[in-house]
């Protein structure tokens, strides 16, 4: 009842953003969907789109339903809202199951209540509401959200190696991420039948989502996953390092994702300043990055393999997660979706759990100044500042939740 | 006996997906994927004029990627026996344009030959060929030439546009790419002016990655009179029109000149047609003790490199939807015994 007065709430609010806005409610999918369909391209067939199928055909077919910039919103809102409602409510069991029911409620408030105080960003309008426009408006992270949570349910409380696998699987083939959660999976479901179940359900739901385009054009959708791995870097301290200070915005007509990587690579020269098909001033360090983020997540299996303990695994799974997200090349505000919860859920503090939201909240307002016009003569400052302080944030909680299981293994013992 | 019947049917799913899967990727990856078809050479081009160039015979499906190196914009039609085709319109994720400099410096076309086929291209260049390369906001009518003006010698840029129709003050950008960090002595400078009409603004803009933006320098207004010439420089710690830019140590791309029509100009109140012929010199850039001239020169005859890209896109047999297939139904076989294992297990 009360996910479903905050669902109809946070709804309402859109509504009359969406009216306001007359049009694009910043960054959208709109235009892009608009572009393909004029052209009349398949997404993953005729081009590499910009999500795994689950992430984009369901936002695509609203599309296709819808008969304007603004029915689109709502439709998008609608489903966004709902996935976001329903990830709470996950999220409630599975701490309620670790934890205890006020734990639960504390996160719950702490995540709930951001896309709300993210509206009273100082800027009204733009993709710089940049928190409360990730959660609701425009990106498709509240459904792979979903999907995370829903994964993290089947491990933690139903202790289901089909339905977790199942579930990874699905939020593999929305935003690619949920796939780590497989690491703490394995780490739980130890026994050889119980890890072939797990590891059987991830393949299996990824492959039959994939097998249309599987089998239409292999090269093509190959393309979409190699085409993201192979991005610049951007907004993290190795875009520092490198020197490349814009953010991940796909700048490519979109013609070119019309051709398979390798035969872009053949017609198009990589650019330093170029974010979606970046030379690397210092080439060394991509691959340094992705050996960084191997260990990371060898060392989270190690950690987490000889423990069964629900809280463990908690933690575990947002070590793990944001273990990756520290070496990762790029961070889009996006990525806040499913940062926050997952952080929010492993610490056990409230006090904790409300100084890293609000600390998010306050780099997301920094992230909103950056890109504004008013700000152009202390966006390098403020830029570097914003990224340093949030790696730094991430940092603490990766050595936090290190320390801690660290100290619980030794206790084991 | 259930056990080893089990076993039976999880081995042979197990099997049959195995093979399947290595069959499918045996045949997937026969299609010659990494094969492009290559043409390059130097087409000459004339303003105005019709330039075409014959392919070899295309396969169904293909995609043809069509690069000219030059400033100068260029219209591309394709046709196939008496059909005409369309190229992919030239846009970026939905926007009509972003200052990335292989838009702008390099002409790009795409189309896919939906049939087998002899095609042929088409080109006729819609502006001559000058230093910048050009791109156009709103609705407008583009004419550039070269002209002497009070012993200048100058580019001569006319927009028109409809007044009624579009937005207010559909702009042009011409645009010259650059790859500098700002030193102290930085200067764009040269001549601008109005020959005839009434512009909404004309701007220096300068594409700052360090900063990530777009500063930009009114160096013409509103109000200024027709036959006006006045010499412009902008400097590293100039002041832009929102009160920035000091771009002092900045890594900068792009220097552009951007041209607007207000459609509510008060020359124009009773005229249906909005203009601008608005003169430019050669544009100065100093930086580092080091001096580029960027003459106003405008060429409607020119030699342009293309390169031509034919990629073939992969299409799968029959055989390879009967190996999907048997992929699924060793999949199935597996989950069907995970699955009774897991019963008998509750």
């Amino acid at each position: 009842m009360v996910l479903l007065t905050y669902s109809v709430i946070l709804t309402t609010i859109c509504i009359i953003e969406i009216l306001k806005a007359d049009g694009f409610c910043g960054w959208s999918l709109y235009p892009y969907f608009d572009y393909v369909s004029r052209v009349h391209a398949t997404p993953f067939i005729d081009f590499r789109s910009g999500y795994p199928p689950a992430g984009l055909i369901p936002y695509y077919l609203l599309f296709q339903f819808s008969d304007g910039v603004a029915s689109f919103q709502l439709y998008f809102t609608l489903v966004n809202v709902g996935a976001l409602a329903l990830s709470m409510f996950f999220i409630y069991l599975v701490l309620s199951s670790a934890y205890s029911k006020a734990n639960a409620m504390k996160s719950i408030v702490i995540i709930a209540s951001l896309p709300f105080i993210a509206m009273l960003s100082l800027y009204s309008h733009g993709w710089y509401k940049t928190l409360y426009g990730v959660y609701v408006l425009h990106s498709v992270e509240p459904l792979s959200l979903l999907f995370m949570t829903v994964g993290l349910y089947c491990m933690i409380v139903r202790r289901s190696p089909i339905l977790t696998g199942l579930f990874i699987g699905l939020g593999f083939m929305t935003k690619i991420y949920p796939i780590l959660l497989l690491i703490p999976a394995i780490a739980l479901f130890r026994s050889r039948s119980d890890a072939l179940e797990l590891l059987y359900a991830t393949f299996a739901s990824t492959f039959i989502i994939s097998l249309p385009f599987l089998i239409l054009d292999p090269f093509m959708y190959a393309t979409v996953f190699l085409h993201h791995a192979l991005r610049g870097p951007s907004n993290t301290i190795y875009a520092l390092i490198e020197g490349f200070y814009g953010h991940t915005g796909l700048l490519h007509p979109a013609f070119d994702q019309f051709l398979y990587h390798w035969q872009f690579v053949k017609a198009y020269i990589p650019r330093t300043n170029d974010h979606a098909f970046y030379l690397w001033k210092k080439p060394s360090l991509p691959i340094v990055l992705f050996i960084g983020q191997a260990t990371a997540l060898i060392a989270c299996y190690l950690l987490l393999r000889k423990h069964s303990n629900s809280r463990t695994f908690v933690k575990g799974s947002c070590l793990t997660i944001l273990s990756f997200v520290f070496f990762s090349k790029l961070y889009s505000p996006h990525f806040a979706a499913f940062i926050l919860p997952i952080v929010v859920i492993s610490l056990d503090k409230f006090i904790h759990k409300l100084l890293f939201g609000v600390s998010l909240y306050v780099m997301h307002e920094i992230q909103g100044l950056i890109w504004s016009r008013n700000f152009y003569d202390l966006r390098f400052p403020l830029f570097t500042s914003e990224v340093i302080i949030r790696s730094s944030a991430i940092l603490i909680v990766i050595a936090l939740l290190s320390y801690e299981l660290i100290k619980g293994s030794s206790n084991a013992n | 006996m259930l056990i080893n019947k089990l076993k039976l049917v999880f081995i042979s799913g197990l099997l049959l997906t195995l093979v399947s899967t290595a069959t499918f990727t045996v045949d997937v990856f026969s299609f010659p994927y990494g094969e492009t078809e290559y043409y390059s050479g130097v087409i000459e081009m004339e303003y105005g004029k019709e330039s075409s160039l014959i392919l070899p015979e295309l396969k169904p499906s293909d995609r043809v990627f069509i690069s000219l190196h030059t400033t100068a914009s260029v219209d591309l039609m394709i046709s196939t026996g008496s059909n005409v085709i369309a190229t992919a319109p030239f846009e970026i994720e939905g926007r009509p344009h972003v200052f990335v400099d292989y838009l702008v410096v390099t002409k790009r076309y795409l189309f896919i030959a939906e049939e087998a086929g002899d095609y042929a291209l088409y080109f006729t260049p819609s502006t001559p060929k000058t230093p910048y390369s050009l791109v156009k906001s709103g609705d407008l009518n583009i004419t550039i030439s070269q002209t002497t003006f009070n012993g200048h010698k100058m580019l001569n840029v006319t927009l028109s546009s409809f007044k009624n129709m579009g937005e207010r003050f559909p702009k042009i950008f011409l645009i010259y790419p650059v790859s500098v960090t700002v030193k102290e002595d930085f200067e764009v400078s040269g001549f601008i002016g109005l020959l005839k009409g009434g512009v909404g603004m004309v701007t220096i803009d300068i594409v700052d990655e360090t900063d990530y933006a777009f500063y930009s320098y009114l160096i013409l207004e509103f109000f200024v009179k027709e036959g006006t010439l006045r010499f412009f420089e902008v400097n590293a710690t100039s002041e832009e029109m929102f009160g920035y830019g000091n771009i002092s140590g900045d890594d900068i791309s792009f220097i552009c000149i951007g041209m607007a029509l207000d459609k509510s100009h008060f020359a124009f109140e009773n005229e249906n047609i909005v203009y601008a012929s608005v003169l430019l010199g050669d544009l100065n850039i100093s930086n580092g003790g080091k001096l580029v001239k960027v003459d106003a020169e405008a060429h409607n005859v020119f030699s342009v490199p293309y390169e031509v890209y034919m990629f073939a896109k992969y299409r799968p047999s029959y055989y390879v939807y009967v190996l999907q297939s048997f992929t699924v139904i060793g999949l199935i076989m597996v989950g069907a015994v995970f699955f009774t294992r897991g019963k008998r297990k509750r």
